[in-house]
């Protein structure tokens, strides 16, 4: 009959031994954690009773990052991903965008197809990658002279047109992506270490492959389509990555990546994903 | 005691299954057992916690990951290893898909090494093999983790955290080199093992 006996009379000691023990554990944990495991940080001497707090709750404010002097300030690009910059690429008007497109054929070819192997074909391009190239050479960011001098002439709102133009022209590189095309091509040795690299990349020198980020298993904004594009042009953008003369890719992107690549591995990425001349007239 | 007979629930279980005495012997018993587990546990955190300097990242530094590239503690000039006016040195990385930027890191030996991680699209992993070097780099979030290396050579720096169909493709390394070989750097340079 005891366990009904006054459970709830103040004269049984084990609800308040019960509670007394839970709010010890508490009160322990509380202490161990603000007071005594966070004061000791490695490298620095023990934190004071406030600090050591503040540190457990998360709050850092006050040890903060090092406030040392920088070296000078060197971006690669003006252009972040934000969504206002989202927002401008999407309110590109293809119609505006074909008039001034007309400035572009003598070089990139009548609707964006290139004739020159060093001049990179435009048909079907990513809208986001015609928009920062475009402001990269704008701002000197990626130098070469005779584009700065057409970008400085067009205002943000036209690159965003005449990047939504080539878009949304048809057969071009996001339809030779499509058709798979890229399994196709020769069955050469070379190439199948260029397709290892492209699909697999290399995780002995940790290189990510190349259609993680262009696709087609992952597409990562800025990253332009490479299939169907001039082999010359691929190869001599990854040239530039790894000497650093091309210094415009995001958090170093490119750059980290070229720079792993043999010469000779760059010459069997570029044939592997440019096209020959042969496919590039059948799909026009 | 009426009470207790009118409700249902209240009413007395049947005694003498098991002598009462014996079950309350159990549950002390048992109570013994749990309490000493939870001592024990308790015990191993603070020990290994202060013994082998096992933190958890509690930095809330915030950070738009959106535009790291364009200035502050993780524009592309200030990647890699500072020298700090106490002696120790300060590794600025950035992770993204699908790269650790700078891909080589050059710290010396015996030195207290703070590094600080900022990821660029998606949450990746910081681990250095052999170490206790662990955290999750969290976009939105400034990671940092505190050590120092006694042993030379070349630590594996693999992202331990999905991040995506390049994953496999991520990881740099940690090159600790002796104090004397490890260059001077003014305030204003940094250094890393890339090769240009």
């Amino acid at each position: 009959m005891a366990r009904d006996k006054g459970v709830l009379r103040l004269t049984n000691p084990w609800p308040r031994f019960a509670w007394l023990a839970g709010a010890a554990i508490v009160g322990i944990s509380l202490a161990l954690g603000f007071l005594v495991l966070d004061r000791y940080q490695q490298n620095d001497p023990p934190l004071g009773l406030w600090g050591a707090i503040c540190w457990g709750l998360g709050i850092t404010a006050d040890l903060g990052p090092a406030r040392e002097a920088a070296p000078t300030l060197r971006t690669p690009s003006r252009i972040a991903w934000t969504s206002s910059t989202l927002g401008q690429i999407r309110a590109g008007d293809a119609q505006h965008g074909s008039f001034i497109a007309l400035n572009c054929t003598a070089c990139h070819g009548e609707g964006g197809m290139s004739q020159s192997t060093f001049i990179p074909t435009l048909t079907g391009m990513d809208p986001a990658v015609i928009f920062k190239q475009l402001d990269d050479y704008r701002s000197g960011k990626r130098p070469w002279g005779v584009m700065g001098a057409i970008a400085k002439a067009l205002s943000i709102r036209d690159s965003a047109d005449v990047a939504a133009y080539y878009a949304a022209r048809p057969n071009g590189l996001a339809a030779i992506a499509h058709e798979g095309s890229l399994r196709g091509e020769s069955r050469s040795k070379e190439s199948d270490s260029a397709r290892h690299l492209a699909f697999m990349g290399d995780e002995q020198r940790g290189i990510p492959p190349c259609t993680a980020c262009h696709g087609p298993h992952g597409y990562k904004i800025g990253a332009p389509p490479l299939a169907g594009q001039h082999a010359a042009y691929i190869e001599r953008q990854l040239a530039a990555f790894a000497q650093r003369l091309r210094q415009n890719d995001i958090n170093e992107q490119m750059r980290t990546i070229a720079m792993q690549l043999t010469p000779s591995e760059m010459h069997a990425l570029a044939a592997f994903y440019g096209a020959p001349e042969s496919s590039r007239v059948a799909n026009k | 005691m009426a009470e207790t007979e009118t409700n249902p629930l209240r009413r007395p279980l049947p005694d003498g299954i098991v002598p009462e005495g014996e079950v309350t012997r159990t549950e002390n018993r048992w109570i013994a057992i749990v309490l000493g587990m939870l001592g024990v546990m308790m015990a191993v955190i603070v020990v290994t916690g202060v013994t082998n300097a096992l933190h958890p990242p509690s930095n809330v530094e915030i950070i738009d990951p959106t535009t790291l590239h364009l200035g502050g503690e993780f524009a592309e000039s200030n990647l890699g290893t500072a020298a700090e006016p106490d002696g120790s040195v300060t590794v600025r990385l950035i992770a993204e898909q699908y790269n650790f930027v700078p891909e080589c890191v050059r710290v010396p030996a015996d030195t207290p090494v703070k590094f600080r991680l900022s990821s660029a699209d998606v949450i990746h992993g910081f681990l250095l093999v052999g170490t206790n070097v662990n955290t999750m780099v969290v976009p939105g979030f400034v990671a940092e983790v505190r050590t120092s290396f006694n042993a030379l050579g070349d630590y594996r720096m693999p992202c331990h955290e999905f991040c995506g169909v390049g994953h496999q493709g991520m990881w740099a390394h940690v090159n600790v080199v002796p104090k004397g070989r490890f260059p001077h750097l003014s305030t204003t340079e940094r250094t890393s093992c890339v090769q240009q």
